[in-house]
């Protein structure tokens, strides 16, 4: 029977990474919020890698850590090993790793959502969300009867919703890890006008540490001295696992290849759209049929698990499949699985009926974050979670939207590709969509975003100011490098010749110029810099990097002013696009149906020409002109 | 989209008259002002096929016999319905039949829309588009076959292939960095630096082209020059075909260069007509005799024009310092007058004389025959657009940059944004990727919505 369960500001549906991001910051910003989970000892899983960061991924944590979200900080405390990846393709690809203890971090997050205040975590499946007459959200009913009044509610369903998972030919209907899928909320959201898709993903099967022969595989192990993703936060993450590589071969991939026939992924049972980028086994042996090996990693699954996670073997086959395969692998010949791979299969929305703040257009007050907006990654149902969270709080107080943009970095790329572009597949973060990445770092995300999080009140002053004593000691540094003038001498030439790199003639030269040599970095310089004040190493990299990249960077500041005046040409809210014969239709259609708010965003929407662009500025003049604007 | 109709054929009166219609009442529209002789409906026969029958006025009359087609969308020019009325090129004949299109719901097609439309419905790139207008302001026959090479995709082709191999190296790096966990083949800086290489070679290829490819636009210019009243205007005009330059008798007149295309057999030629070269009389003079030196320095080959009727003069030796070591040809004019000096005087100072008579006509094929030789064949197809030339200069300055970058040792994610750069200029040639400044070019050309 329904019963009347209590009133909130804000009601979060889930408390995977979106959930929890969008909990703790309506939270923090005074909302009263009410979190929902189906079962509370699994708050913050990690269903697939037990992993946090990664490309693009690391750089999304940290800009979500700028922001004043708890990934960062609870991905430090909890990591076993840390790794900065890409080191030496150039700062723009550097992108931070953790292995994380799965059990820890889960207790870190529930313990995080527990002790906020303004916060109650609960459990409880959404079965409806309730609109007033006005048709705004009002309250949302759990499978239980309790009815929460709220303002707000943001959905961060994950793969829960309409989960069903396969295994060859046992499919069943649940959620990941064993737990229950919620299958009532679905109905909900498509009578709210919402088009309901399926996508799916999978994971690989963990198998038990003791029964891999360890020998015979080459171990990896975390960074010296590692940094970790949290801007001064005191916690830096500790190494104290390995992990360790090994190969597919031939007789894996024939095992695979007689087994097609019992893979739901090939047999047409999975409807949902998997991931082009992470592709199971039997995707991968079946498109690079002319590929000898596929690299595997095994992860431990915390610091006292005797899981470990078999990175790159994803897959839906049949159990027996599994152990078959799993067992032509080096080092894995006696290995036995603990927790077989699967397939998950799952209902998510069309992120195209979503603004930038990740409200539901058409229904005042629903949000929606992670893989329910199609996104896939823990990382990016964060970011996302984050901002819906913000947002909803925003919204419910009657304030001024928060939104990022493509040129704020990661996380206002992510959004802005979700809910402009669309997407037909599970949507990861890679450094290849940003165009900013050069400005857009993982090492300068606190100089980009502390102010906004401070802004929020998400962000203490004190951290913020740390940010700003960054900037300001970079800025020092640099003009002193500029003063500082290297003479001719003996001593300095021979040091340029012990780097191989030309001596100085008649002139001396300034040490900014000297840094910009590629033979020579700052480190080194401090030879014949003798004057060099203590500056902290994270200083020192925002030097390095200013210096060495300057051309770099200058264009594509430029780039970014170019960016904003197309993004500051603004779109009449009610235009009607279906009436611009100018445009083609499809144009119009789309037009119509996403809303772009700029210019910009018009321009970026698939199925938008730029000659569609260039007739909606002739239409928008003429209006101008005719003073229909 | 409405549907447009014009008279697509040239000036009327003419032999033939050509109506076109574009849109999707182009259908309709031809049902009613074209009766076939079955008098089954047009857009129920086969489409892309002439039929012959009644071209009817608004009222209902016959105007004339012709020949008709309807191309259905989207295999027509612009991808939409379109109907074209081939019939007799009287003015009454054209204008009844648009009359009646308009009457039943066309309106006047803008200039370009017909291309325009092809453009926007993804019928032709932009390279193809341009080379649309190049064809029709062709007046040799190279021009003409250099568009329509143009047109199948001589350029477009070859520089999308270059765009995705260069799109393909920013691709390779991404996946590397992107994809720690596979082992993809490693990002090879060596090899990045040969593509670049190979990429800037062929870029510089095709800007150089485009220097060969305006002279094809614009004409292989040649300056004529000589002494004041030496017959250079009358030249000039007898060459030109028309009164351009003002010419009397008085020493001195000119003192502008004018410039006039001129279409000869093998292409055309940009004369350069110059102020007479001698001391100047006045300020105007002045800058009319610095101006014939500037078109000296411009031009690639010169005509040095000497009065036949009065005895040499003047030394032929003081030929402006520009024109030194390019061809250079001793025109003897005024050659209906008694002569006054014997040309072969001159045969050994010059790659050639003529001696001839701008005001009969006599001696000038020659001329012309000799300057059709002057112009270099074109062979293969050359970029002729500025705004192409100039997309295709900046691609080879980032591809250049990041060549030079690369090889001091910076990092692929630095300077692959050149080469992203270098893509995106690329785009904007083809007409893939379009920024603000190609959009505004776009209105600009085609007159949108005016």
């Amino acid at each position: 029977m329904n019963y009347s369960a209590g009133t909130y500001d804000i009601a979060v549906v889930g408390a995977g990474h979106a959930g929890i991001e969008a909990a703790l910051a309506a939270a923090r910003m005074g909302s009263r919020v009410l979190c929902l989970c189906t079962c509370l000892d699994a708050v913050g899983n990690m269903p697939c890698n037990p992993s946090i960061g990664g490309t693009a991924k690391g750089q999304l944590v940290r800009e979500i850590d700028a922001l004043g979200g708890e990934m960062g900080r609870a991905a430090d405390r909890t990591a076993i090993q840390f790794r900065m990846l890409n080191r030496g393709k150039g700062p723009a690809v550097f992108s931070p790793r953790a292995q994380n203890d799965r059990a820890a971090y889960r207790s870190v997050m529930k313990s995080a959502l527990e002790n906020c205040p303004n916060l109650l975590l609960r459990q409880g499946e959404a079965a409806e969300v309730l609109l007033d007459d006005a048709g705004a959200v009002c309250a949302v009913r759990l499978t239980s009867g309790a009815v929460f009044s709220a303002k707000a509610v943001v959905l961060c369903t994950g793969t829960f919703l309409g989960g069903r998972i396969f295994m060859g030919d046992v499919v069943r209907d649940m959620g990941p890890d064993g737990l229950m899928a919620a299958n009532e909320l679905t109905g909900s959201l498509r009578a709210l006008g919402l088009s309901i898709r399926r996508f799916k993903t999978g994971t690989p099967p963990r198998i038990a540490a003791g029964s891999v022969d360890l020998s015979a595989l080459e171990p990896q192990d975390g960074d010296e001295n590692p940094q970790g993703f949290s801007f001064y936060s005191g916690v830096r993450p500790r190494n104290s696992v390995r992990c360790y590589m090994t190969y597919t071969n031939e007789r894996t991939h024939e095992i695979i290849r007689g087994a097609l026939d019992r893979s739901p992924l090939f047999t047409g049972v999975i409807d949902g759209v998997g991931p082009r980028y992470c592709p199971s086994i039997e995707d991968k042996v079946v498109r690079f049929a002319d590929k000898e090996r596929h690299q595997l990693f095994l992860e431990p699954c915390g610091e006292h698990s005797g899981e470990l996670y078999l990175q790159g073997l994803s897959t839906s086959l049949p159990e027996d499949v599994q152990v078959a395969m799993v067992r032509t692998i080096r080092g894995l010949e006696h290995a036995e699985i603990m927790r077989p791979g699967y397939a998950i299969e799952y209902d998510c929305i069309d992120p195209l009926c979503l603004d930038a703040r990740l409200a539901v257009k058409a229904v005042p007050g629903l949000f929606a974050a992670g893989q329910l907006c199609g996104s896939s990654g823990y990382e990016e149902a964060a970011a996302q979670g984050l901002i819906a969270g913000i947002n909803a709080h925003l919204f419910v107080r009657g304030e001024l939207p928060f939104t990022l943009t493509r040129m704020d970095g990661y996380i206002g790329t992510l959004i802005d590709d979700l809910v402009t572009k669309g997407t037909n597949e599970p949507y990861r973060m890679m450094t290849s969509r940003s165009e900013y990445r050069l400005i857009c770092r993982q090492d300068n995300a606190d100089l980009r975003l502390m102010e906004k999080g401070l802004a929020l009140g998400l962000v203490s002053p004190e951290r913020a100011e740390k940010a700003q004593q960054k900037a300001r000691l970079t800025e020092l540094e640099l003009k002193r490098l500029q003063k500082t003038i290297a003479p001719p001498s003996q001593a300095v030439n021979d040091f340029l010749a012990s780097h191989k790199t030309s001596p100085l003639a008649l002139r001396g030269a300034s040490l900014l110029e000297l840094l910009r040599r590629p033979e020579l970095s700052y480190d080194a310089l401090a030879a014949i810099d003798p004057g060099r004040p203590d500056i902290p190493s994270d200083v020192a990299e925002q030097v390095e990097i200013a210096v060495k990249y300057e051309g770099y960077i200058r264009r594509q500041e430029r780039d970014i002013a170019d960016m904003q005046r197309m993004e500051s040409r603004t779109l009449p809210e009610g235009i009607d696009y279906l009436s611009m014969t100018l445009l083609r239709t499809e144009a119009r259609q789309k037009l119509d149906r996403i809303r772009p708010r700029t210019l910009g965003q018009a321009g970026r929407i698939s199925g938008v020409s730029p000659a569609d662009v260039a007739a909606l500025m002739v239409i928008l003049s003429q209006m101008e002109e005719k003073h229909e604007l | 989209m409405d549907t447009i109709a014009a008279c697509s054929g040239g000036a009327l009166p003419a032999a033939i008259g050509i109506v076109r219609l574009s849109g999707p009442d182009a259908g309709p529209i031809i049902e009613k002002i074209f009766s076939s002789k079955d008098e089954n409906p047009i857009t129920k026969k086969k489409t892309y096929h002439l039929y012959y029958g009644k071209l009817l006025s608004q009222s209902g009359k016959t105007l004339d016999l012709c020949l008709a087609a309807f191309y259905r969308a989207p295999h027509s020019y612009t991808g939409e319905d379109m109907a074209e009325i081939f019939c007799h090129g009287s003015p009454a004949v054209v204008e009844g039949a648009l009359r009646h299109a308009y009457a039943l719901g066309a309106r006047p097609a803008g200039p370009g829309e017909f291309t325009r439309r092809a453009f926007l419905n993804g019928k032709l790139g932009l390279v193809e588009a341009e080379a649309v207008a190049d064809m029709l302001d062709a007046q040799t026959e190279q021009e003409a076959l250099n568009a329509a090479a143009q047109l199948d995709g001589a350029i477009g082709t070859p520089l999308r292939a270059l765009r995705g191999e260069l799109t393909g190296l920013c691709a390779h790096f991404y996946a590397v960095c992107d994809y720690p966990d596979e082992d993809i083949d490693p990002f090879e800086y060596s090899r990045a630096s040969e593509t670049l290489l190979r990429a800037g070679q062929q870029l510089r290829a095709l800007c150089a082209g485009f220097e060969r490819g305006s002279l094809l636009k614009s004409g292989f210019p040649v300056a004529v020059v000589g002494l004041p009243n030496a017959g250079k205007s009358s030249l000039f005009n007898a060459l030109a075909g028309s009164d351009r330059a003002i010419v009397t008798s008085e020493a001195g007149t000119t003192r502008d260069v004018l410039e006039q295309p001129v279409a000869l057999a093998g292409g055309r030629v940009l004369l350069l007509d110059t102020a007479g070269i001698r001391t100047p009389e006045g300020e105007a003079e002045r800058i009319g005799v610095e101006r014939a030196l500037q078109a000296a320095q411009r031009a690639r080959a010169a005509l040095w024009v000497f009065d036949g009727s009065q005895p040499l003069s003047g030394d032929p030796e003081a030929l402006p310092e520009a024109l030194r070591g390019k061809p250079c040809a001793a025109v003897v004019s005024k050659n209906d007058l008694p002569p006054a000096f014997d040309p072969s005087e001159l045969e050994d100072r010059f790659d050639a004389v003529f001696s001839l008579s701008s005001k009969t006509g006599e001696g000038l094929d020659a001329l012309c025959s000799w300057l059709s030789g002057l112009i270099p064949p074109a062979g293969e197809v050359l970029v002729t657009s500025p705004r192409q030339a100039a997309l295709l200069r900046r691609a080879l300055d980032s591809v250049d940059a990041a060549l030079a970058s690369a090889q001091a040792g910076m990092t692929a994610d630095a300077f692959l944004l050149d080469v992203e750069q270098a893509v995106r200029f690329l785009g904007e040639v083809t007409g893939e990727d379009v920024s603000q400044d190609v959009v505004k070019d776009i209105f600009s050309r085609f007159c949108v919505g005016k």
